[in-house]
């Protein structure tokens, strides 16, 4: 087995015998909706449109996100590259939950092994409950059944959606994390969706593993983070899984062009 | 010799002299508008030498070690370098596409992937003050063929060679493979060219923010980047901002066994 996190010549190594992605995606965000303190207070915008991870060709077994930049337009803007699972859909006309799923599982990079670890049972630890199709009512009450991250089933999050105008614009995303029961930390799965009120829209979990982050200084100016450099919990990407884009803190609409690099362990 | 797979090796390559390095100056010395209203606008902001179609003896590739920008104003950006795919060109006037390349193939993850890029739109003839408006019929990102961009309204009177747009794709569209054609409709008397670029990245660079002017590196072996550059290939710099200034550049090249 051979990692690209695990030294510079191992990344050179993978490489050169199975190829990076270079991946150049310009996201665009619509206008978001703001949050506040009961729809997880930091306002949030998800990009239109996804991308797909490539397909592996064996004896590659999965990807790490290397680097990761992102041109900034605002200050005090971060910005997440995630991989995202749909974990639970709600219609607000019939008030009407689908789409029951779980976070599944994965593999984590083992500094101490200098490989992937082991499969394990995942949980989000940013789950994000966003407006998919726009919504059309006032203040709605969102109630989100789900597994936490210890596999308690039968757990509650509520949040109260601040509409503005009757209308929740599409692309709002709302971090679930402060709302959910007790001193819960994270979700494997969403067993059920209600929603108090609302004539129109569809609201989606979400399930967030971020594998980059940038943010945007005082200037405007993004700093990149580049997680080859950094000890943390790298996550195994796999063809097919689908990277979504998110910008936190920020509901201004617009167009930031994102550069990432995948690097192949075998 | 195998393909440099270790920093030992990269450095007895340097030893070797199988290095060198290219500078660029550009000065547009104009406040980009880019050539489409509203769309996403920035500026060429560097030109190196193509890598030589024909390489050196004992070099394959090119590999690039470090990038340097030096910038002219206070005014920060991220300068996307990266390798220039030549997707096609429209002459207003005359309303002919003259298609390019398609986006290449590369191997990715041990699998032949065919890749995609935003369609960066640069002027590169003088647009007049009644130019109409584009679209651009492509092939996207999953090999999808005849998707066609909304109609997007050319800026009157850019006379300014090498400002960009980024053409807006269709919804959920990230990326295209190919430009298939591309037209410009309405206009009085158009003139100018537009030429369509897409880009396969090496790296984004911070030039921070200073009082007097701004820059910034980057050591891209040591920051999880590698690429190992193919002969012919066109190498710039794009940044999204709304600056007039002016442009130093450095890259460095470790030629690959």
């Amino acid at each position: 087995m051979a990692s690209p996190l695990r030294s510079v010549a191992d990344h050179m190594a993978q490489e050169s015998a199975y190829g990076d992605w270079q991946l150049l995606w310009e996201h665009r965000v619509t206008a978001a909706t703001a949050a506040n303190a009961n729809s997880g207070s930091i306002s949030g915008t998800r990009s239109i449109g996804t991308i797909t991870v490539p397909t592996m060709t064996s004896p590659v077994i999965g990807a790490y996100c290397t680097s990761f930049n992102v041109t900034a337009a605002t200050t005090s803007t971060k910005y997440v590259l995630a991989d995202e699972t749909t974990l639970g859909v709600l219609t607000v006309s019939g008030n009407s939950f689908s789409g029951a799923a779980s976070m599944g599982t994965g593999k984590i990079y083992d500094h101490t092994l200098g490989a992937a670890g082991s499969s394990q049972t995942l949980a989000t630890h940013m789950p994000m409950l966003v407006v998919t199709t726009a919504f059309a009512g006032s203040n709605p009450v969102v109630t989100v059944t789900y597994t936490n991250q210890a596999g308690t089933t039968g757990r509650t999050c509520t949040m109260t959606l601040p509409t503005s105008g009757s209308v929740l614009a599409i692309n709002t995303s709302y971090f679930m994390a402060p709302h959910l029961q007790g001193s819960d930390t994270g979700i494997r799965a969403v067993t059920g969706m209600s929603i108090s009120t609302g004539s129109a829209g569809v609201l989606t979990v979400f399930g967030l593993i971020p594998v980059g982050i940038s943010e945007a200084n005082s200037q405007a100016v993004s700093t990149g983070f580049n997680p080859i450099l950094a000890p943390i919990a790298n996550y195994l990407l796999q063809g097919g899984d689908r990277l979504a884009f998110y910008q936190i803190g920020s509901t201004i609409a617009g167009a930031r062009m994102c550069h990432a690099t995948f690097s192949p362990e075998s | 010799m195998a393909a440099i797979i270790t920093p030992d090796q990269l450095i007895a390559r340097i030893s070797a002299g199988m290095n060198k390095q290219e500078s660029s100056f550009f000065n547009p010395g104009i406040i980009p508008a880019g050539p489409m209203a509203g769309n996403s606008r920035g500026q060429r902001a560097v030109n190196f030498r193509d890598i030589p179609s024909t390489l050196e003896t004992g070099v394959t590739a090119y590999i690039p070690t470090e990038l340097f920008i030096q910038v002219t104003t206070s005014i920060g950006g991220l300068v996307l370098f990266g390798e220039y795919i030549d997707l096609g060109s429209l002459n207003l006037s005359t309303n002919v596409f003259t298609d390019g390349s398609s986006m290449p193939t590369r191997t990715v993850f041990n699998t032949s992937v065919p890749l995609h890029s935003p369609i960066f739109v640069e002027t590169e003839a003088s647009i007049n003050s009644t130019p109409g408006s584009l679209t651009i019929t492509y092939v996207d990102q999953n090999g999808n063929t005849a998707e066609t961009t909304a109609s997007m309204l050319l800026s009157g009177g850019n006379a300014n060679v090498g400002q960009c747009s980024t053409a807006i794709l269709n919804t959920i569209d990230v990326g295209a493979r190919d430009i298939t054609t591309a037209a410009r409709s309405g206009g009085t008397s158009p003139v100018g060219t537009l030429r369509f670029w897409g880009i396969i990245p090496i790296a984004m660079v911070t030039t921070g923010n200073q009082t007097a002017s701004t820059g910034g590196s980057l050591d891209l072996i040591n920051t999880g980047i590698i690429r190992r550059l193919p002969a012919g290939a066109r190498i710039g710099g794009w940044i999204q901002n709304q600056s007039s200034q002016a442009f130093l550049s450095t890259i460095n090249y470790v030629g690959d066994a």
